[in-house]
């Protein structure tokens, strides 16, 4: 589903100097795929997730969605898969303030031509067992709570891939565990899941791990034994 | 249909941000504000100068007169002997005549007790002091009845009311002009010397019916004063008043008439230049509120769509294409603009209003700046509200989300 | 010590988002210009309007003998008295901010020419008529001196007695008889037409003084003397010091013994001019005033949102240390700076603005010192207030409030 073909960025400093965020990547990841991108700060990571969610365009190289090299579409035509096709979960959450979890969820909803919008948000909350605080706001939820109202959002629209930056980040133990869970029992049901994540045990959730080293693909590995999150009990 | 649902959902967003909603509307608010002022304020006050400085130098009045022109044979010649009937005619058959006022006059000398002063006596009618732009600054003038009646009434000039009454105050006394006992029923507004060097405060205004028939004894008049409508049209004027003139009196032509009839040349000269100053003046200082009110105006937008840039980014992020963001950014602009300025032209108004009556200016007419100002915000709100949010849609989402 | 840090966290935080202060700046500029160019060209438009009604002779006074008061003893003496000299003209001729005086003789007289004869008023005076009438020629020269020592006969026509006695003809050269006297024409006057008053100039032969003293009319009195004042504001004092001059001259000594002379000026257009200036000053005031307030309220609004956005910011500041009174002063402060660059801006573009007027237009356009002084203390007063209520609200916040981003 997913191909990128020697994908490489680099950004300008303000003082003029090049940085070299990705240096010649290559990477497949097939239809139905549980994928954990690993790495220290200043890896690349995020850089390549941003390009995969067509967040971002590479400086060369050539990245194929679905079979379509996206690199080369417009705008609009970017955006139109950014909406179907991809549901991007950022590390720091992007909701928007003084918006309720409902408003927050249905915003992909508005830009596509779906028809029952209220109904798919309100489900898309009941999903991530938020059916209780639709009417809240960002700065009246938890980090948590913030956290799956993102989530919501970004599936909301039923896209074939989730991408997620560091999901867990600012989660504590439970919360993240159900987080991981959730990616699980999606991924069980049909999506694509990338995510990325500096905690290794996050890590291990995943079907492959995908390491990065300074901008360069170090190792790609498939978790020989899946883990299954244990529900502990309430 | 998308539309409507992305529309609805801006004006959610504008409601639930109040404060930089209101910061937007701000701008447009005293843009226009400040225009509907300005211009408002400034017609008046550009009226306002003119009607002055026409009162300076003259307002848009032909006089006539008798004699003033070349002599021929006698007193009065073959020319004219005009009545006041004749100026009646003048004023009903030409049309942009707004008032008119019959004139004949004596030199004689005034009484009161042992004091004397010789003085210009002027008989005019009832609307002399509209004519003439000239007021009894104390007690009253007469009224057409006086006119009709003959009344033996007088206001005098302020010299006249010195020489004769000391700094008593003449209204109520009686006093005797030539043979004929009158009573002072005012005075007349100081207007100190003419070009000429004579006292116009040494006169003395009495109905001119009683003039012409009980001092003078005299069937004629010595001259009028017209008012036009339009100042501009004082040449064409003068032509059709002579004409209907020498037609009332059967003169062939080539007869004289003996009559001199003189338009406010230099007046309008005056009041052209002064209108010329006004005319550069206050569009400049028009522009000037434009700017101002554009640039405060600008700022806001400018700094409401910087701040929300990482909005944009998100809504890029999640499907919105670059037309949803300039529709979404649209809106708000023509919703601020339209709040905005309504608001504002109210304000303008009302200040523009109060300013009017404080300074004496007369009315106040905003609707040419008002239009001026939404069309103004408008194009403030297009280039400083849309066009930053539609190049911030153009970044790549990640860049905005930064 | 204390000020210059508390100077620099502010600048420092000006500078660290350029973009709003840039707005913020601009805001307070162009208030200022807007002030300063229309004060300037306030001043310019004032002054335009009353330069050019000065023709109709604001600042002129007339000096006139008075009536001959009746005495019981001869009832039927008429007329003005004889004590108005041409020695009485030289010597207010030199009075200070006189800015021309011109004796005259008055009278009507029949003129003739070419088989036309009106009866026109004769004026016999001096070059400096000219300055005080307001009158401009048409065609020919005025009186000189020269004329006026040699008692020439010579003539300048008003327009309409041109127009009566020589049509459409050229009068320079032509011959009138005046009482009877040949008089040479000279010069012809622009036509002014009926004046506010009703009075008309037009009809006058105006010839030298002594011509008309002497050849003419046989007098050796004036009646009148015509005075233009060189400033509206020294009217006043110019007819005390002519009365005056007059008295004495006249040994009209006695408290109790009456003026043999009248000063009249134009009252009437007078009391209209001052309103006029009056009006024109209060419009380009009130002007000025919307544009600080424009300005100022852009100040606010900048400084309201950057308030807004910057919670966080001064939460860690109050969390690391700072009390709510040097968060109060630091927004203070960067208002200030605002408000005096936005002044500086102001007053660099408002002056260029104005050079730029004063040469396409003949306005003139100035730039008081009060003015640029003034425009500064308001804008950073008004940028104080404008500002303090953004500060106030910013010391009010509690660190935890401001941490807890929305």
């Amino acid at each position: 589903m997913i191909e990128l073909q020697n994908i490489g960025k680099t950004y300008q400093r303000p003082s003029g100097e090049p940085v070299e965020a990705l240096i010649d990547v290559s990477l497949q990841i097939e239809r139905g795929e549980f994928v954990a991108i690993v790495g220290t700060s200043g890896s690349g990571k995020s850089t390549l997730m941003n390009i995969i969610g067509l967040l971002d365009l590479p400086s060369r190289g050539r990245y194929f969605l679905g079979g379509q090299d996206v690199t080369t579409l417009d705008g609009n035509r970017q955006a139109e898969m950014r909406n179907k096709k991809i549901g991007f979960v950022f590390q720091s959450f992007h909701l928007l303030p003084r918006t309720t979890a409902l408003e927050n969820v249905e915003l992909p909803l508005l830009y596509s031509d779906r028809k029952s919008i209220r109904d798919m948000s309100r489900r898309a909350l009941e999903a991530v067992n938020l059916a209780d605080r639709i009417r809240h706001r960002p700065s009246e939820l938890s980090g948590g709570q913030q956290q799956r109202v993102a989530i919501a959002r970004a599936l909301v629209n039923e896209p074939d891939l989730l991408l997620a930056d560091e999901p867990t980040g600012n989660l504590d133990r439970q919360s993240a565990l159900e987080v991981v869970s959730m990616f699980q029992s999606l991924n069980r049901a049909g999506r694509t899941i990338v995510l990325i994540t500096h905690d290794r045990e996050i890590a291990s959730y995943a079907g492959r791990i995908v390491k990065l080293e300074r901008g360069s693909k170090a190792s790609d590995d498939r978790v020989t034994e899946t883990r299954v999150v244990m529900q502990e009990a309430q | 249909m998308k539309a409507i649902r992305l529309a609805s959902h801006s004006m959610r967003m504008m409601k639930r941000y109040k404060l930089r909603t209101s910061f937007m509307m701000l701008g447009s608010f005293i843009g226009v504000a400040a225009l509907t002022f300005v211009v408002s304020a400034g017609q008046s006050a550009e009226r306002k100068v003119l009607e002055m400085v026409t009162q300076m130098f003259g307002d848009s009045g032909i006089v006539i007169r008798v004699g003033g022109g070349e002599d021929v044979g006698g007193p009065r010649g073959a020319g004219t002997r005009l009545k006041i009937d004749d100026i009646a005619a003048i004023a009903k058959e030409v049309p942009g005549i707004e008032d008119w006022d019959p004139m004949q006059t004596l030199t004689t000398s005034i009484r009161h007790g042992d004091a004397t002063d010789n003085a210009q006596i002027f008989g005019e009618s009832e609307r002399w002091q509209q004519v003439w732009n000239r007021s009894a600054s104390r007690g009253d003038s007469f009224d057409e009845t006086a006119v009709a009646s003959l009344a033996r009434v007088a206001i005098v000039g302020p010299t006249v009311a010195k020489e004769l009454f000391g700094n008593d105050d003449p209204v109520g006394a009686d006093i005797q002009i030539g043979a004929v006992p009158f009573k002072v029923i005012g005075v007349l507004e100081s207007w100190g010397t003419d070009p000429h060097g004579m006292d116009r405060d040494n006169e003395v205004i009495v109905p001119i019916t009683t003039l012409m028939h009980r001092l003078a004894h005299e069937d004629t008049i010595s001259g009028a004063k017209l008012l036009l409508k339009d100042p501009a049209s004082s040449d064409a004027i003068k032509v059709q008043i002579r004409k209907i003139l020498r037609e009332r009196h059967g003169l062939s032509p080539g007869q004289p008439d003996g009559l001199t009839i003189i338009t406010p040349t230099e007046v309008r000269r005056m009041v052209g230049k002064v209108q010329r100053v006004m005319f550069v003046y206050l569009p400049l200082v028009a522009a000037i509120a434009l700017l101002v009110g554009g640039i405060v105006s600008a700022t806001l937008m400018l700094a409401s769509v910087n701040e929300r840039v990482a909005e944009i980014g998100l809504r890029r992020a999640i499907g919105a294409r670059a037309e949803d963001i300039r529709l979404q950014f649209l809106m708000e602009t023509a919703i601020t603009i339209v709040a905005g300025g309504l608001g504002g032209i109210t304000v303008g108004f009302l200040v523009a209003l109060f300013s009017a009556k404080q300074m004496h200016l007369g009315n106040v007419d905003p609707w040419m700046a008002a239009l001026l100002g939404i069309v103004a915000s408008a194009v403030v709100g297009v280039i400083a509200g849309v066009l930053p949010a539609v190049r911030a849609a153009r970044l790549q989402p990640a860049e905005a989300l930064r | 010590m204390r000020v210059f840090r508390a100077l620099r966290v502010s600048m420092r935080g000006l500078f660290a988002h350029k973009v709003r202060t840039v707005l913020a700046v601009s805001s307070a500029a162009a208030g200022v210009v807007a002030v300063v160019v229309t004060g300037a060209i306030g001043e310019g438009a004032k002054e335009e309007v009353l330069r050019q009604t000065e023709r109709i002779g604001t600042n002129l006074l007339v000096v006139r003998p008075v009536q001959v008061r009746n005495s019981p003893i001869r009832p039927k003496l008429k007329g003005v008295v004889s004590t108005l000299s041409l020695d009485d003209y030289r010597a207010i001729a030199e009075l200070p901010h006189v800015w021309a005086a011109a004796p005259g003789f008055e009278n009507s007289a029949t003129v003739k020419a070419e088989g036309h004869a009106m009866t026109a008023v004769l004026l016999g005076t001096t070059p400096p008529y000219m300055d005080t009438s307001g009158f401009h020629l048409h065609l020919g020269r005025f009186l000189s001196a020269d004329d006026d020592l040699g008692a020439r006969r010579v003539a300048v026509l008003g327009a309409r007695v041109n127009d009566v006695l020589f049509g459409g003809q050229k009068a320079i050269g032509q011959q009138i008889r005046v009482r009877n006297i040949p008089f040479e024409v000279i010069g012809v006057l622009d036509a002014k037409g009926v004046l506010a008053d009703g009075s008309d100039e037009d009809d006058r032969v105006i010839i030298p003084i002594s011509t008309a003293l002497r050849r003419v009319f046989n007098s050796t009195w004036l009646n009148p003397i015509f005075i233009s004042v060189n400033d509206v504001s020294n009217m006043d004092k110019v007819r005390t010091e002519l009365a005056e001059l007059l008295r004495n001259r006249h040994r009209i000594d006695r408290a109790d013994m009456a003026d043999d002379f009248s000063i009249q000026d134009k009252t009437k257009v007078l009391a209209v001019r001052k309103q006029l200036a009056e009006s024109l000053t209060l419009l380009a005031t009130g002007l000025a005033a919307a544009s600080l307030v424009v300005g100022g309220a852009g100040i606010l609004a900048l400084m309201l949102m950057s308030v807004k956005e910057r919670t966080a910011e001064v939460g860690l500041r109050m969390a690391i240390g700072a009390k709510p009174r040097d968060i109060l002063v630091q927004f203070l402060l960067e208002a200030s700076c605002i408000a005096a660059a936005g002044w500086i801006a102001g007053i660099a573009v408002g002056t260029s603005a104005c050079v730029i007027i004063s040469r396409t237009t003949t306005w003139k356009t100035s730039i008081s010192p009060e003015l640029a002084l003034g425009t500064l203390a308001v804008v950073c007063t008004s940028g104080l207030i404008f500002g303090a209520y953004p500060a106030h609200k910013a010391s009010l916040l509690l660190p935890i409030q401001a941490l807890r981003t929305e």
